[in-house]
């Protein structure tokens, strides 16, 4: 128990020293764990089902029975929001990681070895970045189908090339430190310079970015789902909603002020994420706040 | 005469809720046509001690007690308006990297230029040409062309020449040169150097306070000496008696670290441990930790600096 | 091919070892080919290393000899020339030899903050050479560290620590026990004390020497601090720009400087003895710059004993004296 309570003390520590360093990392974090722990558990607390309609109790106003209101169909808003999110955050979760994954790999293997290989790998990387983000989505939802793998895929295919232009730039600063070319002499392998030395002190950039797309992804994602091109009636999405809110505006604005709310918070959260693990992650600033 | 005088002076900065001494009742002068050399290992507040005079603190750092002159001028009390108006001219410097004092984005010529139009009453032309003169003065070949050139466009050494020239354009009295050389080859070093010592000390009398890490830097271009430890000055005295004869522990083991010849090779004496961080100075002698004479009494009484003879004064109760 | 000098083998040699780094890099350069501008960092070096001795490379910023000291490890690959270690060309090792090269020829980098990941723990960066070459199980490994913190000064606590939570001269010595973790023959020293402090200089010096002494360990020592390369080494080989213009035993040397650019240069040194003051008139001018270095001798320039047959003539590096050789035509015999 009291390790448990010390473990807890350490955490919040931890935390007011993070807050030290950087306000915006924790409240974005904040933002972003408590959204995520929210939509995680719904089906948990919630009394209503995403799709459970109720004629009895179409477009009614936030109320104690339903506090931001119902649709025109009569289902929970709350509830639909929450279950939205889930996808909002899948899309955002799947395309960044997915993209990570890919983009850090291709920069790393390009600012690494530069020359022919770097032209080989960051050429396509350029024509992929020429076209424009939305034009490419689009494109490739209506090709293959409307998913949210497919939305994933689509939204990934777009990130892939500014993961891989972020790592490239700061793979070609570390792979020139003293302790790159040490380790060189000491025998290190290609593989080793790469996993051990270089990205630990290049991915810093890389993942305030990733912070900052999450937001774009969970736009790209309620976009498409508004225009059509993404989730598909009658699943909760936060663009969908958004579509469909749109006929009710006058008698219902909560259908379209909530879930536009919803998407604004989830992206300030990441947003404020990024900026803030800007400062958390240069270490002239967090020595500063350590001292 | 003193030009400088320096009395009790304690600079502080500050780190966290605290104020950590840097700099702790140090007394010194500066004579006219002099180079007093203030030696020291990293951290030991020997910089701290020119901004202190330069009143070029930064903003976590303050001047707790003490007083620095000029002359009749007390630096401690002036404004910023007088202080602006000493800066450059009666009192100048130059730092380690000569970038510091130029700007990137104009001319050499317009950076001499605009430091002697603000300080002496001349128009363009006269200023040009005294620009021109400072630049062949500080060793700058085809000077002409050299004043429309931008800082980049120079080596190192030049960038210091140049930096020399702004800081010696209005005659100062006093010039405080920190690490001048330090990330300058030895051949371009001996030249700066050499330069400081015939052009400012020797021909029109200045006063130089050279801050340097390089005892054979001392040994070669300073007149007296002060060698400072965890932010005071441990002894000082004229550079033939420190060298040939050195008092305080601390000194001494310093000259028998430098590498050469005649010393077998491993067998450089070191000091035992490293020099203490700002938060923890021991009490007492801030040296007793590391001496090879410590007393019982080293540790209480911190020794204040005592003459010891004409040329030398030690803080340390060996001579007590 | 192998050199003989006194009867015993080099344990490295360098053979009319050069670099040029071409200015500019792409299709355009490519297409004009031969004619493409390069910098000479090292022009035709030659020089002999002995077992259990300390060769010192001196000069100045732009003499070449930083890219030289990773020359010799095969960090860089080289325009002309070769290196024999133990009689082996470095250059043309395969992967096999290569790797058993590394284990033999370590290097101590310049500045102990920008030579140690500053991610990794002191105990990994000791560890990770072990990890290269798979000596033993992790235990033994883990007991390596061990020995190495004890034995150059450091307490077995540091394991743990970050770079970033050290002095520099701990950080030094972590790199100096990386560097002794394979046990190697030769070392080459960059620099590895001139961004310490004089009193944390000399505790390096004397680890150094310590480790030499007990390992017969091999230096090539990278510097531009005469006071150290008087009191360490046993050679002395003196570069401008690119080349090497003097090279003798250290004592020599010292006694009396041949080259003029030698003698400009120890007439520089400040010379921690008030009682003998040198008069800084010597040296002029600045070193030129490595893209268009001067006809001729390179020191020309600058020499004061510059004669007109020295804006033409290249002199080559001929022995002067036994186990002295001078790059300069004062000291040429009327044959060349």
């Amino acid at each position: 128990m009291s390790a448990a309570a010390g473990q807890v003390a350490n955490l919040a520590g931890r935390l007011r020293g993070w807050y030290r360093a950087s306000r915006s990392a924790v409240v974005g974090g904040g933002i972003i764990v408590v959204l995520v722990i929210l939509t995680a558990t719904v089906s948990l607390y919630s009394p209503y089902k995403p799709d459970a309609m109720d004629f009895m109790a179409p477009l009614s106003a936030p109320s104690g029975a339903h506090l931001l209101g119902t649709d025109n169909f009569g289902r929970d808003i709350l509830t639909r929001v929450l279950y939205g999110y889930q996808i909002s955050l899948a899309v955002a979760l799947g395309s960044v990681g997915f993209g990570l994954a890919v983009g850090v790999s291709l920069g790393l293997l390009a600012g690494y070895f530069g020359g022919a290989v770097d032209n080989i790998i960051m050429r396509p990387m350029d024509v992929l970045m020429a076209f424009p983000a939305i034009v490419l989505v689009v494109a490739l939802t209506g090709f293959v189908g409307r998913d949210v793998s497919v939305m994933i895929l689509a939204v990934a295919v777009v990130y892939v090339p500014i993961f891989a232009r972020v790592m490239r730039g700061s793979t070609l600063e570390v792979v020139n430190e003293l302790f790159v070319e040490g380790a060189r002499a000491r025998g290190a392998s290609h593989l080793r310079l790469m996993l051990r030395h270089i990205l630990p002190n290049a991915i810093a950039p890389v993942l305030i970015q990733a912070s900052i797309l999450m937001g774009i992804a969970i736009l790209l994602e309620s976009a498409l789902s508004f225009i059509g091109l993404g989730t598909q009636p009658p699943d909760p999405s936060l663009g969908l909603m958004l579509s469909e809110g749109r006929s009710f505006m006058l008698q219902a604005p909560w259908m379209v002020m909530v879930p536009g709310l919803a998407i604004s918070i989830a992206v300030l959260g990441f947003n404020l994420l990024g900026n803030g693990l800007q400062d958390l992650l240069n270490p002239a600033s967090r020595s500063a706040a350590a001292n | 005469m003193n030009l400088l005088t320096v009395r009790h002076l304690t600079t502080e900065f500050r780190s966290d809720a605290q104020w950590l001494e840097a700099v702790s009742d140090v007394s010194f002068d500066l004579r006219r046509g002099e180079i007093l050399g203030l030696v020291g290992e990293s951290g030991c507040g020997k910089s701290t001690i020119a901004y202190s005079v330069m009143r070029l603190l930064a903003r976590n750092a303050r001047i707790r007690a003490g007083e620095v002159w000029l002359e009749d001028v007390n630096l401690t009390e002036a404004d910023e308006d007088t202080l602006q108006d000493l800066r450059g001219s009666r009192l100048s410097m130059i730092f380690q990297d000569p970038m510091t004092a130029l700007d990137s984005l104009f001319t050499v010529g317009h950076q001499v230029i605009e430091t002697l139009q603000e300080h002496l009453n001349l128009n363009t032309a006269e200023a040009k040409e005294r620009a021109l003169g400072l630049l062949r003065q500080v060793g700058i070949p085809a000077a002409e062309e050299r004043l429309n050139a931008y800082p980049y466009q120079f080596s190192g050494g030049m960038s210091q020449r140049i930096a020399l020239a702004i800081a010696i354009s209005c005659h100062p009295q006093v010039l405080i040169a920190d690490e001048p050389t330090t990330a300058l080859d030895v051949t371009i070093q001996a030249q700066i150097l050499h330069l400081i010592r015939r052009l400012l000390v020797e021909e029109q009398g200045t006063g130089v306070l050279l801050i340097t890490h390089d005892l054979g830097i001392v040994a070669q271009v300073c007149d007296r000496v002060a060698v400072m430890y965890a932010g005071k000055i441990v002894e000082t005295g004229d550079v033939s008696s420190i060298f040939s004869n050195p008092l305080h522990p601390y000194t001494k083991a310093l000259l028998n670290s430098l590498p050469s010849q005649g010393i077998a090779r491993g067998q450089l004496e070191n000091i035992q441990g490293r020099v203490p961080s700002l938060a923890d100075r021991p009490p007492g002698c801030h040296f007793h930790p590391r001496c090879p004479h410590a007393k019982a009494i080293c540790r209480d009484k911190a020794p204040p600096l005592q003459r010891v003879s004409d040329q030398q004064e030690v803080a340390c109760v060996l001579y007590d | 091919m192998s050199s003989t000098t006194n009867g015993s083998k080099p344990l490295l040699s360098a053979c009319g070892l050069s670099k040029y780094f071409p200015l500019e890099s792409g299709l355009l350069a490519s297409l004009r080919g031969a004619e493409a501008a390069a910098v000479k960092a090292v022009e035709s070096v030659s020089l002999d290393v002995y077992a259990g001795q300390t060769l010192a490379i001196v000069g100045e910023s732009g003499s070449g000899k930083s890219t030289l000291g990773r020359l010799l490890l095969r960090l860089l690959q080289p325009t002309a020339g070769e290196v024999l270690f133990n009689g082996d060309n470095i250059f043309a090792m395969n992967r096999a030899q290569l790797r058993a090269f590394r284990r033999q020829a370590q290097i101590i980098l310049q500045d102990p903050y920008a030579s140690l990941n500053p991610r990794m723990r002191v105990g990994q960066i000791i560890r990770e050479p072990l990890d290269i070459f798979r000596e033993g199980n992790m235990a033994e490994r883990e007991k390596r560290v061990y020995e190495l913190l004890d034995r150059v000064g450091l307490a077995s606590s540091h394991a743990r620590a970050y770079p970033a939570e050290l002095s520099g001269g701990q950080r030094q010595r972590v790199g100096i026990a990386a560097a002794l973790a394979l046990s190697p023959q030769l070392i080459i020293a960059d620099e590895p004390t001139s961004s310490l402090d004089v009193s944390v200089q000399a505790q390096t010096l004397n680890l150094l020497s310590e480790l030499q002494r007990d390992f017969n360990l091999t230096y090539v020592f990278i510097t531009h601090d005469l006071g150290v390369v008087q009191h360490f080494s046993d050679r002395v080989a003196v570069m401008y720009l690119g080349k090497i213009v003097e090279e003798a035993p250290t004592a020599t040397l010292f006694r009396a400087p041949q080259h003029p650019y030698t003698q400009v240069l120890f007439s520089a040194i400040p010379r921690p003895d008030p009682s003998r003051r040198v008069n800084w008139e010597l040296p002029q001018g600045e070193p030129p710059s490595p893209l268009s270095p001067p006809t001729g001798c390179h020191f020309h320039p600058r020499c004061p004993q510059a004669m007109t047959a020295c804006s033409t003539v290249v002199p080559r590096l001929q022995a002067a004296a036994p186990e002295r050789r001078v790059a300069c035509l004062l000291y040429a015999d009327a044959g060349n």
